[in-house]
């Protein structure tokens, strides 16, 4: 480690952790003091953005890429001869105010390949936290990997430092982490996840006693799971994701298209999934947690995967023509976000509006919504034509036209 | 002809003509609320000071956050949108400012929009380096914002960088924190800035970890352009990258990924032993030199499977045998790794496991017997460790009935590893 000059070792631990891709930095509120460094705002800031297309939020770094595990689809498995290296907490703690001080970033996300043991390994981790917080009074955030496996009391006291905790599921099914994750396992990796949800639980009741009351993780935990590397489909991997929502609470479950490596062996496919998966994957999932959607109308069993040509919203609404046009004069908020183009801010929006005027289609497209998609499938107070569109054949193609696909990079932000 | 009023770029000042406007009854299509006073051309009546009147206009309280933010944009039209509200409210449409819809309030969300848009930024791209002001250290940044959005951002900063002295400038104005109080100044050109201030070290270091956080194999530089516009680039040390990153990302992009260190592709899909040991012999994967080492014995099913880190280590284990009273001929011992030499390194184990997953698929042993850690991460995985040392893990993977870990034979341990050993041999023949 010591030949290793820093900044060396800078570029190898921080090639090693771009696989995770959450970058947030929400979620959370600390006010700053008049000694210590820095404060935690509750909407995240990106503090620049990578030629790929993501934003830069916090100092996401491997406190070390040697690694005991051979999980196939990580580049940082013991069998992968990548360039190893290791920093000393205090070198993470230096880097993490030095780059803060100069208005770089929002904080640090720590992660850690498994050396020795995961209790080892995430003893590691919380020196740093801890480092960072008692004895530089760093007031930014932290988000800590919580390697499955870690004691209970490791992950309690990672949650009193850190920010965020998370505990990567890696794939989407039992069946999948055996085949190419030996060593790790479903009920392993969900006991930390309740175990962090659990003392997430008490802090806040204890919080509602005593505002004096510890914290535990104020910004939640989340999750990431690899995209592409098993036939699992749309529907197996937003089944498991709203599973871990609905049982450990999780604030965000993040997903990763898998990027194959060469001499892989024969259980890994040979080419990535399209990078728009991933995009329409987030946008299933939004519909699961902000507009009402269940999973079983997202991805119902007729149709496992998800539409790559048109977001799942509108793909639903393709299917089930028999709720539309809606009235926006009168039609419940539930079913609003259910129109296609509209968005949750717009939703809102046209709710104030109606109960002062009635919504006509150009209201509609001041409020800048997507309006292509919308017209065909709203009641408006003056007359619209396009609904008669619902009707035919080609709404696909009509609702499309003019839509590039856009081959988005999923919008990982800090907020 | 309209009257123009010259309002200049405060809203106090707005504050003041609107209320005298209102007072006078003159409607907002009947006036033009300006930042500067025009020169030349034909116009009505020009003010640029207007007398003090009775506050007949109000302002809803739920907005006035919104308003003050519109108000440092750099629109000239904003203080005419803002008076044409202010007057439609007063005149016959108190609610007007609840109706998003309405094209006056979207005018007005839009400004607010991009103020606060501008200040999102400020607070992103902001980038302080040592300077020396007044004899002091300082914390200086230059930023070239939109808007003049400084008063609305230095509360953000003073809350976050609180412990240290800065000094923030901007086109229009500057503002210094000493650790106790603000004193706002003259902004700079960013000439001046350029000349002033200097970047310092430790850009480097965050050049580097910018270069290589990103992934070269999805680029995606529309996303990035609309997120971190150009204009900002300047002052962005990382920026100074960004065309050097595009033209190698394809070369980074084909080397990215890891040679694969492991014998997976190796092992044949014949799987009698003999097939087996031809091929392993020829394999280099972990680039371990040393003699090659697989029993010659037994091609048959077997009952205990005693697994050696690497072949060094068997005399010792024969010593062990010996005293637990077993016949070489009841114990089919291997290794973790198939070539010997130093102490095997876990990637070397890792490297060399297909081989002994096919020989133990091929042999099918009833147990097995790891001995020492390193033996046992090769079947066990992480779950072996110091604390498994003694304990049976139950059909722990594979054929097997059960894995037993115990100390390795040269760990000095040897009164615990017979006693493992013996109960392991039970446990196979029984």
């Amino acid at each position: 480690m010591g030949d290793v000059p820093l900044r060396r070792r800078l570029e190898i631990l921080a090639d090693a952790a771009r696989y995770d891709a959450s970058c947030a930095s929400s979620g959370a509120q600390r006010r700053g003091t008049r000694e210590g460094l820095g404060n935690t705002t509750r909407i995240g800031i990106c503090h620049s953005y990578t030629p790929d297309g993501r934003c830069v939020s916090l100092l996401k770094l491997l406190l070390t890429n040697h690694c005991i595990y051979d999980c196939q689809y990580c580049v940082n498995r013991v069998t992968s001869d990548v360039e190893r290296a290791s920093f000393t907490a205090a070198e993470v703690a230096w880097l993490t105010t030095e780059f803060y001080r100069r208005n770089y970033i929002e904080g640090l996300f720590l992660s850690s390949g498994v050396v020795r043991s995961a209790d080892h390994t995430m003893e590691q981790l919380v020196a740093v936290a801890r480092a960072l917080r008692t004895e530089h009074q760093f007031r930014g955030y932290i988000h800590l990997k919580a390697v499955p496996g870690a004691s209970p009391e490791m992950l309690a006291e990672a949650g009193r430092w850190a920010d965020r905790l998370s505990a990567n599921i890696e794939l989407p099914t039992a069946t999948d982490l055996a085949r190419l994750a030996p060593g790790k396992t479903f009920p392993v990796i969900e006991s930390a996840m309740r175990e962090i949800a659990t003392r997430r639980e008490e802090a806040v009741e204890a919080q509602r006693e005593s505002r004096r009351a510890p914290v535990f993780a104020p910004a939640g935990q989340s999750t990431q799971m690899i995209v592409g590397a098993t036939p699992a489909s749309d529907a197996v991997i937003l089944q498991t994701a709203a599973r871990l929502y609905t049982t450990h609470g999780l604030r965000r479950v993040y997903y990763s298209a898998y990027s194959p490596t060469p001499h892989a062996d024969a259980r890994l496919p040979p080419e990535p999934p399209p990078l728009v998966r991933e995009h329409r994957l987030y946008q299933g999932d939004w519909l699961f947690r902000s507009y009402g959607f269940s999973i079983d109308e997202i991805v119902p069993p007729e149709a496992p995967q998800l539409d790559l040509e048109v977001d799942p919203k509108l793909a639903w609404a393709l299917r089930n023509r028999q709720h539309f046009p809606v009235d926006v004069n009168r039609a419940p908020r539930e079913m609003l976000l259910r129109v296609p183009g509209l968005g949750v801010r717009n939703v809102q929006r046209i709710l104030q509006a109606r109960r002062h005027r009635a919504i006509t289609l150009a209201d509609l497209a001041r409020l800048r919504c997507a309006m292509e998609r919308v017209r065909p499938f709203v009641l408006t107070e003056d007359h619209n034509p396009a609904t008669r569109a619902l009707d035919r054949v080609d709404l696909r193609a009509r609702v499309t036209r003019g839509v590039q696909l856009d081959l988005f990079a999923p919008r990982v932000t800090a907020t | 002809m309209s009257r123009v009023v010259v309002v200049g770029d405060e809203l106090a000042r707005f504050r003041r003509a609107a209320r005298w406007l209102a007072h006078e009854g003159l409607a907002p299509e009947g006036v033009d609320l300006v930042d500067d006073a025009p020169t030349g051309g034909l116009f009505g009546a020009v003010m640029r000071e207007v007398p003090d009147a009775p506050a007949t206009l109000s302002v809803p309280r739920a907005h006035v956050d919104t308003i003050e933010r519109a108000a440092c944009h750099r629109d000239p039209q904003r203080w005419n949108v803002l008076y044409r509200l202010l007057w439609r409210r007063a005149h016959g449409e108190p609610d007007v400012f609840d109706v998003p819809t309405d094209p006056d309030v979207r005018a007005l969300s839009a400004l607010d929009a991009a103020v606060r848009r501008d200040l999102h930024k400020m607070k992103a791209f902001v980038r302080f380096a040592p300077h020396t002001l007044d004899g002091e250290e300082t914390w200086a940044a230059w930023h070239g914002s939109e808007h003049r959005i400084l008063r609305l951002a230095t509360p953000f900063f003073v809350d976050r960088f609180g412990s240290m002295r800065w000094w923030l400038l901007t086109p229009w104005d500057g503002a210094v924190w000493d650790r106790t109080a603000l004193t706002f100044g003259p902004g700079m050109t960013r000439r001046e800035a350029q000349q002033t201030l200097t970047r310092d070290a430790l850009d480097e270091l965050w050049k580097s970890y910018y270069a290589h956080i990103f992934n070269p194999a999805r680029l995606h530089v529309r996303a990035m352009h609309r997120e971190m516009p150009r204009k900002h680039w300047a002052t962005l040390p990382e920026a100074a990258l960004i065309t050097d990153l595009l033209l190698q990302s394809p070369a980074r992009a084909a080397a990215m990924t890891p040679r694969d260190r492991s014998a997976r592709s190796l092992v044949p899909t014949d799987r009698r032993l003999p097939v087996l040991r031809d091929a392993a012999r020829a394999c280099d994967v972990c680039g371990r030199c040393g003699v090659f080492a697989w029993p010659e014995a037994s091609n048959g099913e077997v009952a205990l499977a005693v697994l050696l880190e690497r072949p060094e280590v068997l005399p010792a284990f024969e010593a062990l045998r010996a005293r637990a009273g077993l016949d070489a001929s009841e114990v089919y011992v291997t290794f973790a790794v198939k070539h010997g030499g130093a102490r095997a390194r876990a990637a070397e184990v890792a490297a060399c496991r297909p081989w002994l997953d096919a020989e133990f698929e091929a042999l099918r042993p009833r147990v097995v017997l790891a001995m020492g850690v390193t033996a046992g991460r090769a079947v066990l995985g992480p779950l072996a460790g110091e604390r498994a040392m003694g304990a049976v893990f139950e059909q722990a993977g594979g054929a097997r009935e059960a894995v037993f870990a115990t100390w390795a034979p040269d760990a000095g341990r040897d009164d615990d590893a017979v006693e493992h050993l013996r109960a392991a041999w039970f446990r196979a023949t029984r």
